[in-house]
């Protein structure tokens, strides 16, 4: 058992630490505030290697390994989480997804730009009606002759603005169930595509949320990703991958409001001494450096289990996407807690990790559903 | 145009230093994080950027415990070809001319052009090298550079002097050192940091530069922290009265006025 990273790895998070002081961090609050994109910011970590992490070096990946990504995810978490989730969804759910389910022509022909920063990508599995459970979606893709037709509206889609590249789950068999789902990858110039609705979230607003509208959208057969009929095994294998990058994301909230909880603790003075010096704050202090400490260790053991490749490791990726979310909702909570009335306004970091945290309890599957999973797989 | 960069490691800047009681006029090293010299990082960009334009090899030299291997390769990593690391221990321990005489004639066999180095060490607040090294190649040296412009076999050099810049032109090959705002060294990729493992970082010792026995012209005898910062007072209420506590507390305790 090894606890160290390696020369390289700790170089690739050290620089995505010193990105995100120094690209991310001067610009969050206001981009937050208009809800607006860092594009450029995402662009250039795509051209430092940082959207291509688990991408073989052959299709223009970095491939440097799950370990190094989570831990550079935590770092450009902590300084802005709405880019943060940009960068675990071009690796985890699109790249990964193409390089475990593509055919040698969309590797070539996608992999490239999207490990490169030239393309964004995205991941559209919700609809309206299908959230938890993905299996209902209605939205369709019909065989006709060598092509498949798409119709339907995808919701929730994050990059669905910026995206370039799209991987879409439809259902091409009309039968009811999980059966009938098939997964499509295209990019954004397909006839019959359009982006539809933005979304206005209450949290990590320098992401891009939104509609993804298909009216009689015609896709050559060789748009299918993996086999037709295997869209549901695809999405809940791609989302293993996606949890550790959300579970990264959430241990990077979680550790700058501790870390803006020390500072602040120590600076603000009440009862004539700064409040760091009352048992009651050092107490939530102690709970929240604790938190941390544990999701970041699950973090790289479930990191390091996929990096070695042949161990199955859906309980332990359910496992660490619930606690790290549900400990990032406890550390931001005492965080305000902490800044009283400041932590409840905009002047201060804490009101907008507080705000960035709650989603990760509920995307890429809600805490309940990681709860489904690691039950299941416990009970046999 | 061949090009030496001076590196050195030293400790992170947001490390908290202890002397180590065991060694004198040493720090305890054991949990302590360490970086390139972040100065340095403006002399590797700039040997980068002026060879990426005009040919020729960046090459980084360094004196340092093996340790210093992580800091050297983060130097290969954003463009240095390769690098030569002084590991022997009276290379490490010594004085700023000493390393300075050594660090010259490690590089003079590279015979470069220029010769860049990082304006101070954040941990010694040494700040000579750039002139010591020039001293034992009896070439000159310009301190502080904020622009460097490189050209028919002359550098000039700018450097910021109190209200005005100064530009000084030398002939080459010349030793600068470099100052923030130089220009912006930038993050490494990926995939180069990946490859900087198959650049050479070769191993020098004092015997192979024939410097086996250099008397030392200063040693550090101690190293301690400054005392603690008394606690400061504070005077509330109203101002009329407020002023009349201030005062007396300044007269009477601290005993100032």
């Amino acid at each position: 058992m090894d606890f160290e990273f390696s020369d390289e790895q700790r170089m690739t998070i050290d620089g995505a630490r010193r990105f995100a002081a120094e690209r991310l961090a001067p610009v969050v609050a206001e981009l937050d505030e208009k809800g607006e994109v860092n594009l450029e910011a995402l662009k250039e970590l795509g051209s430092l290697g940082y959207l291509g992490m688990t991408v073989p070096e052959e299709y223009g990946g970095s491939a440097l390994g799950a370990v190094a990504y989570a831990g550079s995810m935590v770092e450009l978490s902590k300084a802005d989480a709405g880019t943060a989730v940009a960068v675990s969804v071009q690796n985890s759910l699109v790249n990964d997804a193409i390089v475990h389910f593509g055919t040698e022509k969309q590797k070539k022909e996608y992999l490239p730009k999207l490990a490169g920063g030239e393309w964004i990508g995205c991941f559209s599995l919700t609809e309206a009606g299908a959230g938890s459970d993905p299996a209902s979606m209605v939205a369709t893709a019909v065989r006709d002759g060598g092509d498949y037709v798409l119709n339907g509206t995808k919701n929730f889609t994050t990059s669905g603005a910026i995206a370039d590249a799209i991987v879409v789950f439809v259902r091409c068999d009309p039968q009811p169930g999980g059966k009938g789902l098939s997964a499509f990858l295209l990019t954004k110039d397909a006839a019959g595509f359009q982006v539809g609705k933005h979304e206005n979230k209450m949290g990590i607003r320098t992401s891009s949320t939104t509609e993804m509208v298909f009216s009689d959208c015609r896709l050559p057969a060789e748009a299918l990703l993996g086999e037709e009929g295997k869209g549901l095994k695809i999405a809940l294998s791609t989302l293993d991958g996606g949890r550790i990058g959300i579970a990264a994301q959430a241990i990077g909230i979680a550790e700058a409001a501790l870390d803006e909880s020390v500072r602040y603790a120590k600076e603000r003075e009440q009862f004539g001494k700064p409040i760091a010096e009352l048992e009651g704050i050092q107490f939530l202090l102690a709970d929240m450096a604790t938190d941390v400490e544990l999701a970041k260790t699950m973090l790289f053991k479930v990191a390091w289990l996929k990096d070695s490749g042949h161990k199955r490791f859906t309980k332990e990726a359910a496992m660490l996407k619930l606690f790290a979310s549900e400990m990032a909702h406890r550390v931001c909570h005492k965080a305000v807690q902490i800044h009283g009335g400041y932590g409840f306004m905009k002047e201060y970091k804490v009101e907008r990790l507080y705000r960035d945290q709650r989603i990760t309890e509920i995307y890429e599957g809600t805490s309940e559903i990681q709860r489904v999973v690691i039950a299941r797989n416990i009970l046999g | 145009m061949n090009i030496a960069v001076i590196l050195r490691q030293v400790p992170d800047t947001e490390a908290v230093v202890q002397p180590d009681a065991a060694r004198p006029g040493s720090i305890q090293e054991a949990e302590l994080k360490f970086v390139l010299n972040p100065f340095d990082e403006y002399a590797v960009e700039e040997a980068v950027k002026i060879t990426e334009k005009a040919g020729g090899d960046a090459v980084g030299f360094c004196i340092g415990p093996d340790r210093s291997e992580a800091a050297i390769r983060g130097a290969l990593a954003v463009g240095l070809r390769r690098a030569v690391l002084i590991t022997d221990a009276a290379a490490v321990e010594a004085d700023v001319v000493t390393q300075g005489r050594i660090l010259a004639a490690a590089i003079k066999g590279f015979a470069p052009e220029l010769i860049l180095c990082g304006r101070e060490l954040i941990d010694t607040s040494d700040d000579a090298m750039a002139a010591v090294v020039a001293h034992f190649l009896d070439i000159p040296h310009v301190l502080e550079a904020v622009k460097i412009e490189v050209d028919g076999g002359k550098a000039t050099v700018t450097r910021e002097v109190e209200g005005a810049d100064l530009e000084i032109e030398a002939r080459l090959p010349v030793a600068v050192s470099c100052c923030k705002g130089l220009n912006e060294p930038r993050y490494p990729k990926i995939l180069d940091i990946k490859r900087s493992r198959t650049k050479e970082i070769k191993r020098l010792t004092l015997a192979e530069l024939g410097l086996e026995s250099l008397p030392a012209k200063s040693r550090v005898v101690e190293l301690r922290l400054p005392p603690a910062r008394p606690k400061g007072i504070r005077v509330d209420g109203e101002p009329a009265v407020a002023a009349g506590q201030a005062a007396e507390w300044l007269s009477k305790t601290a005993k100032v006025v």
